[in-house]
């Protein structure tokens, strides 16, 4: 019996292991695993994918991630300030010459598998890899309307095109992805190769061209879609992309002759032509006429209803502030709203607003860094529409002695507050975007200007210059600071208000376009003075010709190219001053070595008293080499393909 | 049936941790906890102190701010069916195992929210600070509940084996065969692909025949299958044998047999299979998240978010089994009459197929994850000897002794890089080096001066400058980056190691030691994590002696200090892998010393006990090493949990 039992028992185990052993046990995958084509099944997926390609634009309003407001010598932070927790300087180390090839600052040359390594920047080549994706699958999601699904696919040749774009204001000659490689290709047909400047240019201008045929005119949706790519969009870009084609730095740039890669292909042109500019003052006027066309116009805050109440001074200080704050005005083309303006981290309002009580501390309330330099300071047109140099009533003035504030500027700076010369008799626009000691702040609460709050940056003050934060120049940006923004006296946080950044606003195209006018032009005519003297009536200022005829001790400068190339350039610098446009203008005029080596100048912000508060120091001399025109390409990236040629000097 | 059960109540932080904070604070920044003034003196709660917007870490109120409670439990529970066969065929039984193992673990902590203080006014007359309360906000006087980490996982194994021995006259034969499947779950997976249970399955099996006891050989074959692969690459069979010669029972040997008691040789040869390779669960998958990608905000009122798709993973249906051969040749030795038994063995492994990332895929490619494949080589070789010792002296006098060395060395022979010889950096290959070896920068010296930084190589970790660490320019090309980058040091693994030790036995005394030491590797002092004054997180970095001995100062500008420039964020230029950190780490430790006795035979039977021993014993108690600064094996942060040296005094009883 025993011995029956245990045979029964052995076989009993014996099959009962067999049932289990199939191989079946080792398949533990299910089906249904997602994979890429399920994003594409239907409408409600493929549009997360789209949003996903949106996903990868620059955040352009946040200062740790656009070089464009600290690399330069647009505003200043200073050593120990790297403490903050809460707001990165890392894109300032740029300018103090700490960028290197090991693990370069803004990192945009990446894709998203080193996503460690960005140090500020995004994987722009996974962005391209996924809009080639989508134009690969667009044609499968079954609930997609025909109409819809040719609107997306231009969105996503859009956003490529502005990848390559942003990649090559940055790196110069990229190499260009017309459509995805498979994985599966060996090492020789993935070593990518760097396109010279020109057919770069091109590709995007083609790229463009095809995705406005397609985009709407305007956003249908606004609660939902605003701020998605649109036709006015599309061309404003396509006739930014030709301006910077035909600027001195990717035009006939002979410093870099010497950039050839293994080919033995010239990377940069060689010979200047001034057809380019041409060319891109063509685009210019189409894109202004479809801007126009749906609906855009120049801000002009008297439109709003608060206007009405206030003295014309605060309202023409208020333009050009509006201008780059009010949350989708008629003046802004293309705005990012996914790049938050608002909240303690690398925000602009985080980092400018001022504070007015001392409960304001960093880590709760406000930063108060955004710091601009002396340079852009002094930079700002007198109220007669001309520079401080050229000025005929400054001749004999000296900037930064003491004069005590008059009924006159009532609006702007505080009565009977000891303050410089400087300060006084500026333009609306300096006005309407620097803070100073003893100025008078429209905000924070108050909409009518009455009691305006005064600012106070001096030791001892709510925005005094700690060891940690604070600003170092003694100066504060107002400009990107919405009106309705506001710190309670005893709150440690603010309450702010968000708004879109804009990317290109209407003021930019026409700036644009005086300036590609004159640089064809064999001398100025009324039509380049048409588009620069609509941007200065805007802001309450007299035409070009009339106010240097008047007030410039160079009456004759608007008449010639060179003097007006000049005169536009500065107008540029003076209208978009703390968008992030500086940056990249320098660089493109190939002025940015001989700005970048000159001192970085501020006031004496650790003093208490106003005779020591306004003395001029020099906070650096940075140094500048040709080399830092371009970014430089990751070191290790330059050894994963050998056909990529390193940056000249890097 | 088997349960561990783990139970902790105790602070927050937990013993090193709170050691760690305390170490990583700055003394001088603020005092634990301040008395009362004027305006706090009310308050029930405890003032302790801190800085700026309440922004460190302070280790007291850490500690006290309340309690944590810990729970882990491991329950195993086995079935085995041993079953005889030896009615139907002699010497043939079979084994039945099946266990469970169910691991559960929680914590979680109760504590309040401590008040932090500051001093803003100090009134150098009457003597009096005024505080003023950093965190009013965040604050609180009642306990919050913090959830911990929650774990569960649970696996299931289950064998099934035959084994077969007989010996026929001079010929002994025996067999066994085995079948094992093993699953395994963890249940707070964050991914689906995580979430499914690992899996192995396998037959094993084993021959092995002696004739005359003299001549021996062994065939071993696995045929093992995991759920990791594709279908096309899931199952690998791996095969070994082996042969040997019982020299000592030959004939002729039994002259010599009093002094070479034993004399073994073998040698052996196989393949084995690890399919523990990359953190990628299915590498034949796409593994793609349909909504993990960054997530974009449109509308007027930025009231649309959507996100996009990531890929963790591309698909490679040829990812499969690592595969190792390994040759061994040893020989077994027994002198003295038995009392002294040596073991030597020489062997060699070739592994091959080793999961690598493709190295020729650029950036511009745009992919989301890295590629990999079964490309890598490797050749390792080595020298493994133990020496035993026994011997009974008489009925009151024994001795033990063991000695153990190993000496082993695997370098790469293939290894998926970029072409470095065309690139004129050959050093940077990593073929023929050893798998554990560092690459690191050449240190000279430190910059002593701006001249001195300007007319050197240009370096690109950031900013550095006088009192920075200056290093070599390799292939002299004017920039210092990654290709200057040389092997440097021993590998991280030590190739040496060896241990030796004794035990003795007088009546009832006993004594036994034991040394346990390793050479041949280096390792590096942690610059980051022990550069003072920096911050990181809630703490700042702590200072320790050698530093504040012998640092750079401007005025010293000493270009051969201890430590380069002291700063108070870290100094990306310095925290580089480089010479001038790296340090041996070759020791040898008295791991353990311990004197016993034990009480007479006649006084525990009248207990009605059998043993009752008491001993005192050392752990850790002396360490040779060429690193003085701190113990060699806490590695490069000397400012963690130290290892500690341990007296025990106990008493054994047996009943």
């Amino acid at each position: 019996m025993k011995a029956k039992e245990i045979k029964i028992t052995v076989i009993l185990i014996i099959l009962g292991f067999w049932r289990t052993s199939c191989t079946d046990f080792l398949d533990v995958v299910p089906d249904n695993v997602p994979t890429v084509d399920h994003a594409f099944n239907k409408r409600y997926q493929a549009e997360g994918f789209l949003y996903g390609l949106y996903s990868f634009l620059p955040n352009h309003a946040n200062i740790a991630d656009n070089p464009a407001f600290f690399a330069g010598d647009e505003a200043w932070l200073f050593k120990n300030f790297e403490n903050e927790r809460y707001f990165n300087a890392r894109m300032w180390t740029i300018a103090i010459g700490e960028q290197g090839t090991e693990s370069p600052i803004a990192n945009y040359w990446a894709s998203s598998r080193a996503s460690h390594d960005l140090n500020g920047g995004k994987p722009l080549f996974t962005g391209i890899r996924d809009c080639n994706i989508f134009l690969e699958n667009a044609h499968k999601p079954i609930d997609l309307e025909e109409s819809e699904r040719v609107q997306w696919i231009a969105e996503a040749k859009f956003l490529k095109a502005y990848y390559h774009f942003w990649l090559l204001r940055m790196y110069g000659p990229i190499p260009i992805i017309k459509e995805n490689t498979p994985i599966h290709y060996d090492a020789e047909h993935v070593a990518f190769y760097r396109e010279p400047v020109d057919s770069v240019f091109n590709y995007i201008v083609a790229l463009l061209d095809e995705a406005s045929q397609d985009l709407p005119l305007e956003v249908v949706n606004l609660t939902e879609n605003l701020g998605r790519a649109t036709k006015p969009i599309a061309l404003s870009l396509k006739a930014k992309a030709l301006t910077y084609a035909a600027s001195p730095f990717f035009n006939g740039n002979t410093d870099y002759a010497d950039m050839v890669d293994n080919r033995g292909i010239n990377l940069f042109p060689q010979n200047y032509e001034s057809e380019k500019w041409k060319r891109a003052a063509e685009a210019l006027i189409d894109a202004i006429e479809v801007c126009q066309e749906a609906g855009h116009r120049l801000y002009d805050f008297q439109n709003s209803g608060v206007a009405s109440t206030l003295n014309e001074k605060t309202v023409l200080a208020m333009n050009v502030r509006g201008a780059a704050t009010e949350l989708w005005n008629e003046e802004m083309i293309w705005a990012n709203p996914n790049s938050t303006t608002v909240g303690r981290g690398p925000t602009l309002q985080y980092a400018a607003m001022p504070a007015f009580n001392v409960y304001n501390i960093v880590f709760a309330g406000l930063s108060k860094s955004y710091a601009p330099t002396l340079r852009v300071v002094e930079q700002f047109y007198t109220k007669n529409g001309v520079t401080i140099e050229e000025d005929k009533d400054w001749i004999d003035v000296s900037l930064y002695e003491l004069q005590k504030g008059d009924s006159a500027h009532q609006y702007y700076i505080q009565e009977d507050r000891e303050t410089i010369n400087l300060h006084f008799n500026r333009e609306a626009r300096f006005y309407g975007a620097i803070t100073f000691d003893g100025s008078k702040y429209y905000g924070n609460g108050k909409l009518t200007d009455k009691d305006l709050w005064t600012t106070e940056l001096k030791a001892g003050t709510p925005n005094e210059l700690s060891k940690d934060y604070g600003p170092v120049t003694g100066y504060l940006v107002r400009k990107i600071v919405h009106r309705l923004t506001s710190i309670s006296k005893e709150a440690s946080t603010p309450t702010y208000f968000r708004y879109a950044f804009p990317v290109i606003r209407l003021a930019d195209l026409y700036l644009m376009l005086a300036e590609a006018l004159n640089e064809y032009k064999e001398t100025p005519d009324g039509e380049v003075y048409e588009y620069i003297d609509l941007v200065r009536n805007r802001t309450g200022l007299d035409g070009v010709v009339e106010s240097w005829a008047n007030h410039s001790i160079e009456p004759g400068k608007p008449l010639s190219k060179i003097g007006m190339r000049d005169i536009i350039r500065r107008e540029r610098l003076n209208e978009l001053a703390f968008e992030g446009h500086r940056f990249w203008d320098l660089r493109r005029w190939k002025l940015a070595e001989e700005y970048m080596s000159k001192p970085i100048r501020g006031l004496s912000p650790y003093e208490k008293e106003a005779e020591e508060f306004f003395k001029v120091q020099i906070l650096e001399t940075p140094v500048f080499e040709k080399k830092d025109y371009l970014w430089p390409i990751r070191q290790t990236d330059l050894t994963l393909n050998n056909n990529l040629i390193q940056n000249p000097g890097w | 049936m088997h349960g561990t059960f783990d139970d902790y109540t105790g602070p927050v932080p937990g013993g090193s941790q709170l050691y760690r904070n305390a170490i990583n604070v700055s003394p001088v920044r603020f005092p634990a906890y301040y008395e009362p003034d004027k305006t706090f003196q009310h308050e029930k709660h405890t003032l302790f102190g801190n800085d700026e917007a309440a922004a460190y870490m302070n280790p007291y109120a850490e500690m006290v701010k309340g309690y944590r409670e810990e729970s882990k439990t491991v329950i195993l529970a086995q079935f085995e069916l041993h079953q005889d066969l030896s009615q139907w065929i002699d010497g043939l039984n079979f084994r039945v195992l099946g266990n469970t193992i169910r691991n559960a673990a929680f914590d979680l902590s109760r504590a309040y929210n401590p008040y932090y203080y500051r001093p803003y006014r100090y009134d150098r007359l009457t003597d009096e600070y005024f505080l003023e309360e950093l965190n009013t906000e965040q604050g609180t006087e009642y306990l919050s509940y913090i959830p911990g980490y929650k774990s569960i996982s649970s696996s299931f194994y289950g064998e099934f084996s035959t084994a077969y021995s007989k010996t026929f006259e001079q010929h002994a034969v025996s067999s066994m065969l085995v079948f094992i499947a093993r699953n395994s779950l963890d249940a707070n997976a964050a991914t689906l692909s995580a979430s499914l249970p690992m899996r192995n399955m396998g037959l094993s099996g084993r021959f092995t025949y002696a004739y005359k006891d003299k001549y021996l050989s062994e065939f071993n074959f696995g045929y093992n299958g995991t759920e990791k692969f594709d279908k096309g690459h899931r199952w690998g069979f791996f095969p070994s044998f082996g042969l040997g010669w019982m020299a000592s029972n030959e004939p002729f040997w039994a002259d010599i047999k009093n002094v070479i008691s034993k004399l073994k040789i073998k040698a052996t040869y196989g393949m084995v299979g690890n399919d523990q390779i990359g953190s990628t669960r299915f590498f034949y998958l796409s593994d793609v998240n349909i909504t993990g990608g960054s997530n974009f905000t449109t509308g007027y009122n930025f009231n649309k978010t959507r996100r996009g798709v990531s890929i963790n993973n591309y698909p490679n249906p040829r990812i499969g089994w690592e595969v190792s051969y390994k040759s061994n040749l040893g020989i077994e030795l027994g002198l003295l009459d038995g009392s002294i038994d040596i073991i030597g063995d020489v062997f060699h492994e070739r592994r091959t197929n080793i999961l690598q990332s493709r190295a020729d895929i650029p950036m511009e490619m745009g992919l989301w994850s890295t590629p990999q494949a079964n490309v890598g080589e490797a050749i390792g070789s080595g020298v493994d000897l133990s020496l035993d010792y026994n011997k009974i002296i008489n009925n009151n006098f024994w001795i033990n002794g063991r000695a153990t060395f190993t000496y082993a060395r695997s370098t790469f022979k293939f290894y998926e890089e970029p072409n470095y010889e065309m690139m004129g950096v050959p050093w940077r290959s990593r073929i023929g080096e050893p798998i554990a070896q560092q690459w690191g920068y050449v240190a000279e010296r430190l910059f002593i001066d701006k001249p001195d930084v300007e007319s050197s190589a240009r370096q690109d970790f950031g900013e550095y400058g006088p009192g920075d660490l200056k290093y070599k320019d390799m292939n002299k090309d004017g920039v210092i980056n990654n290709l200057d980058m040389v092997p440097i040091g021993y590998p991280t693994m030590p190739e040496v190691n060896y241990g030796f030790g004794l035990s003795v036995g007088y009546k009832n005394f006993d004594a036994s030691f034991f040394f346990q030491g390793s050479g041949r590797s280096s390792f590096w002092v942690n610059a980051s994590a022990m550069s003072p004054f920096v911050r990181s997180g809630r703490l700042e970095n702590g200072l320790a002696k050698f530093i504040s001995d012998d640092y750079w100062t401007e005025t010293s500008q000493n270009p051969y200090a201890g430590w380069p420039r002291l700063s108070s964020y870290k100094i990306d230029n310095n925290t580089q892998r480089s010479t001038w950190f790296m340090q041996e780490g070759s020791f040898l430790r008295l791991k353990s010393v311990e004197l016993g006795y034990s009480l007479p035979r006649s006084i525990t039977n009248s207990l009605n006990m059998s043993v009752i021993r008491f001993y005192v014993s050392g752990t850790n108690l002396l360490l040779f090493s060429k690193f003085n600064l701190w113990d060699v094996e806490m590695g490069g942060n000397g400012l963690g949990y130290p290892l500690q040296r341990v007296f025990n005094l106990g008493v054994n009883v047996n009943f």
